[in-house]
């Protein structure tokens, strides 16, 4: 098992380096300077912007300015942001608070619309009831999340006033007791959660069901019912456990997919995240924000899938040797 | 800026992302409906504007001059020296006291003394003196520190403090804006700031706020990055009565579509708006749309070194075949205007004589024709001495609008036998290939500010890292710009003003499209609100609310 830990923990290592070398080179290779953006002001003369340039260090090589980079990022030091002249990391933490909150709505959302469905639909595959769970699931599937976000908004928020429309707390949520400010956050957070759980409900619904139908038909939830045990006591004791631990796994599936619906998210609902970073830092050319919140979710991606893996293996021992 | 040279960037920029979907609108079900009877209501102490982007930090000198920082540290957190009226339309600028109570220039006008009130404090107490002043200039005009205003600065060589409250700037040269230029930049705090050196200024955005020290109506009472900024009001401002409302919240909404939603849900009272965002919302029954002028130019490019373009003829032909009357009604309606020179309609040294040139293909061709330019093998398109008049104009491709002028102009150019190819680029690929002449023709904004110096984009020295991106050059124009600054009484160069304007009405460098306009949507209920040229979001320190919403 430690050798095996090693060996993952390892690749997910190259993984990272790969990906921020990558993003590295795709940041060098578009074209535009980081620094005419902010120098688009008539009365900015040519000499802000060389200095500019020689402060950022953008007047060396590209592989001296990926190494210095590199060896950065390994002590743990991502830079200063151009735009900002904030350190990258602290952008990162406060995108990181917002991120986690709405990722943990989602998530919950997911499994709790998920896993009844997954289940029902499982049981009774090929059934009506089976059917309408996979319209249901391919619907969300399908629908870009933004179209439902803004569905929403219209009828929850606008019309009906039932929820705010966006941001992460009211104005004065600082002065409420944290009882209130909970229950506001959660109010705030409600219709995000909501669409970006339900944008890969299709996914999940998809695991516990063939997961399910899998187990079902093997021959130890055979054995449970030839030995007379109810319905109930089969599914609960038999057959959903084992059909949940892979679901578990796939959490590494659904970790890319959450994050990148989440960008989306964060702009309509004006939800504070890293994707919101991230995308500002790209319009604007904020090359070490670029770089260090690719390299956050790159490193959150990854070591979902390690998690995942490490999981299955401890369940599963047969995963160990593949 | 006080000085209001604004960003080239397009207005789309601001707005992250734009969701195009399109709800259909009903006001009548929104909450922003008629207010309840309840008599006893007491006034509002907040007002919530909009914003797309998010604020850096508090110093002016080390932060970018976005919209929202010049209005956050000029109307809320400081105050200058004195302040620009708008009163651009009736002649050159001038200026209301702020920080001084009045100044003087020497009869050699090579100093000018400020008198400054005796009565303001900083927001911890400590008097706001002379030394702020030279400290804060200092700031401005320290290498490291490296303001991107800093150009204002140039001919200060000194800034002398005199005592207490009287300071005496020293200028190398006597010039038409020396008054602007002295009083550019906001006052900061020199008991304050000066404890952290100059040259890690830059690297400390951050400490500025930890260490907030203010003069103006406002400070800043919470920042929760990508929410909201949070301005309260200084209990040591230096007028009572000032400001009328204790709270001034900028919530930060990047996409266009929730900032839209939030204005009609009454969760926004001010927002600024485009032409296209007033169409998307229709009538709002608590929401007043009030139209303003925008310091930008909108214009095509014309690369002169191109030889396509070298001739001020052809130039002339291309401005009489582009229809411009209808690119504006087609994209912008009642909120577009067009201008016969780079002079905005609202400032008052424009030469009103001047008719902006009608769209009339047939002087087009016969311009073209005299030119040599004909169409000899009959493939449509014109051609001489071999070579089809064919370029390729290019647009950002953030900015819908743009494109669509870009294909207007392909259609009427086309009519008239010039082959256009349009191509939209990433915007910073377009800004660095206009500044490294790397285009044949583009579609492009300018801001323009009220001192109506053009010297920065058509004078022969902006060619090299300037704006004079066309590569324009004309001695007679350099003449008229040069001249032009060596006014001190800026009235009085008006003929100039004219001069200029019919060179470049005669020598068309840039194909003027038209001078877009603003709305600023507010709640019907708030007052003191009068946006301008200068600022959109004006005297923010008098805005209230007469009735509760």
């Amino acid at each position: 098992m430690a050798r095996f830990i090693l060996r993952r923990v390892v690749a997910a290592v190259v993984l990272l380096v790969l990906v921020a070398t990558a993003t590295f080179g795709l940041v060098q290779a578009a074209p535009g300077q980081p620094i005419e953006l902010l120098a688009l002001d008539p009365r900015v003369g040519p000499e802000f912007r060389a200095e500019l340039i020689r402060q950022y260090g953008l007047d060396q090589p590209v592989t001296v300015q990926w190494a210095r980079w590199m060896t950065a990022t390994l002590r743990g030091e991502l830079g200063l942001s151009f735009s900002q002249k904030r350190p990258v990391s602290e952008l990162l933490m406060e995108g990181l608070g917002g991120s986690a909150w709405l990722m943990a709505g989602a998530l919950f959302v997911l499994y709790i619309v998920a896993l009844p469905l997954g289940i029902v639909a499982g049981l009774r595959p090929g059934s009506r009831v089976d059917r309408a769970i996979l319209v249901f699931s391919q619907f969300f599937w399908a629908l870009p999340g933004f179209v439902l976000a803004v569905v929403l908004l219209e009828i929850l928020g606008v019309r009906l006033g039932w929820f705010p429309l966006g941001l992460m707390q009211d104005l004065d949520a600082e002065r409420m007791s944290s009882m209130d400010r909970l229950l506001n956050r959660l109010h705030h957070l409600f219709l995000p959660s909501l669409v970006l759980g339900l944008s890969s409900v299709g996914l999940v619904i998809g695991f516990v069901r063939s997961g399910l139908i899998g187990v079902l038909a093997s021959d130890h939830v055979r054995a449970a019912r030839a030995r007379g045990l109810s319905e109930s006591r089969v599914l609960f004791r038999h057959a959903l456990p084992n059909t949940l631990a892979p679901v578990i796994q796939h959490f590494g599936v659904l970790m890319p997919a959450l994050l990148s619906g989440a960008l989306i998210i964060e702009v309509v609902f004006s939800w504070p995240g890293l994707g919101r970073i991230g995308y500002a830092a790209i319009v604007e050319r904020d090359i070490p924000v670029v770089l260090g919140t690719t390299l956050l979710s790159a490193a959150v991606v990854i070591m979902g899938s390690l998690l995942a893996d490490l999981l299955h293996a401890w369940i599963d021992p047969r995963a160990r040797d593949a | 800026m006080l000085v209001s040279r604004s960003l080239v960037a397009p207005a789309t920029r601001l707005a992250l992302l734009t969701v195009a979907i399109t709800v259909t609108l009903s006001a009548c079900s929104d909450s922003r409906t008629a207010s309840t009877s309840d008599e006893a209501k007491p006034l509002p102490d907040t007002i919530v504007i909009g914003t797309a982007i998010d604020f850096e930090g508090i110093n002016e000198v080390v932060v970018r001059s976005t919209p929202l920082a010049n209005v956050i540290l000029y109307q809320g957190l400081f105050r200058t020296l004195a302040k620009e009226r708008p009163d651009y339309s009736t002649g050159p600028a001038t200026f209301e006291p702020q920080l001084a109570e009045r100044w003087e220039f020497s009869d050699d006008r090579s100093t000018l003394t400020f008198f400054l009130r005796d009565d303001v404090q900083w927001s911890d107490g400590v008097p706001l003196t002379a030394r702020d002043v030279r400290f804060s200039w200092e700031a401005q005009t320290h290498p490291e520190v490296n303001w991107p205003m800093a150009q204002v600065k140039e001919k200060i060589t000194d800034v002398e403090v005199i005592d207490d409250h009287t300071v005496r700037f020293h200028f190398s040269e006597v010039y038409a804006q020396q008054l602007l230029d002295a009083v550019g930049g906001v006052i900061l705090p020199a008991h304050a700031w000066g404890e952290l050196p100059f040259d890690q200024w830059r690297e400390n955005l951050s400490w500025f706020l930890d260490n907030q020290v203010v003069a103006g109506p406002y400070r800043v009472a919470d920042w929760q990055p990508q929410q909201r900024i949070v301005l309260e009001a200084n209990p040591n401002y230096y007028l009572a009565d000032q400001p009328k409302t204790q709270r001034i919240v900028f919530q930060i909404v990047p996409d266009r579509d929730s900032r839209l939603n939030q204005l009609r849900a009454g969760d926004l009272d001010v927002l600024e708006l485009s032409p296209d965002d007033v169409d998307t919302l229709g009538e709002l029954p608590d929401v007043h749309f009030r139209k303003f002028d925008f310091r930008q130019l909108v214009f095509l490019t014309w690369n002169h070194a191109n030889p396509l373009f070298a001739d001020p003829a052809v130039r002339r032909a291309l401005t009489f075949a582009i229809d411009r009357a209808e690119i504006i009604d087609v994209l912008y309606g009642e909120y577009a205007v067009l201008p016969s020179s780079p002079y905005p309609t609202y400032v008052w040294a424009r030469d009103a004589s001047l008719e902006p040139r009608p769209h009339d293909p047939e002087q087009a061709m016969a311009l073209l024709a005299e030119a040599g330019w004909r169409d000899t093998d009959d493939d449509g398109i014109l051609d001489k001495n071999g070579e089809a008049f064919a370029f390729e104009l290019l647009t950002n491709n953030d900015n819908q609008l743009r494109m669509d002028i870009a294909t207007m102009v392909q259609q009427q150019l086309g009519a008239i036998g010039i082959a256009v190819e349009t191509e939209a680029i990433e915007f910073n690929t377009l800004i660095s290939r206009e500044f490294a002449h790397d285009f044949e023709a583009t579609v492009m904004s300018i801001g323009i500010d009220t001192s109506l110096d053009f010297s920065w984009f058509f004078h022969t020295d902006s060619i090299d890292g300037g704006y004079n991106w066309m590569q324009y050059r004309n001695p007679e124009v350099d003449r008229v710009l040069d001249e032009i600054g060596t006014f001190t009484d800026a009235k009085a160069a008006e003929p100039l003003h004219h001069e200029l304007q019919k060179l470049l009405y005669d020598d068309q460098p840039i194909t003027l499209l038209y001078q877009p306009q603003r709305v600023l949507a507010t709640d019907r209920r708030l007052s003191g609100i009068e946006p301008n040229v200068i600022w959109s979001l004006y005297h923010l320190e008098s805005w209230h609310w007469t009735e509760a919403p």
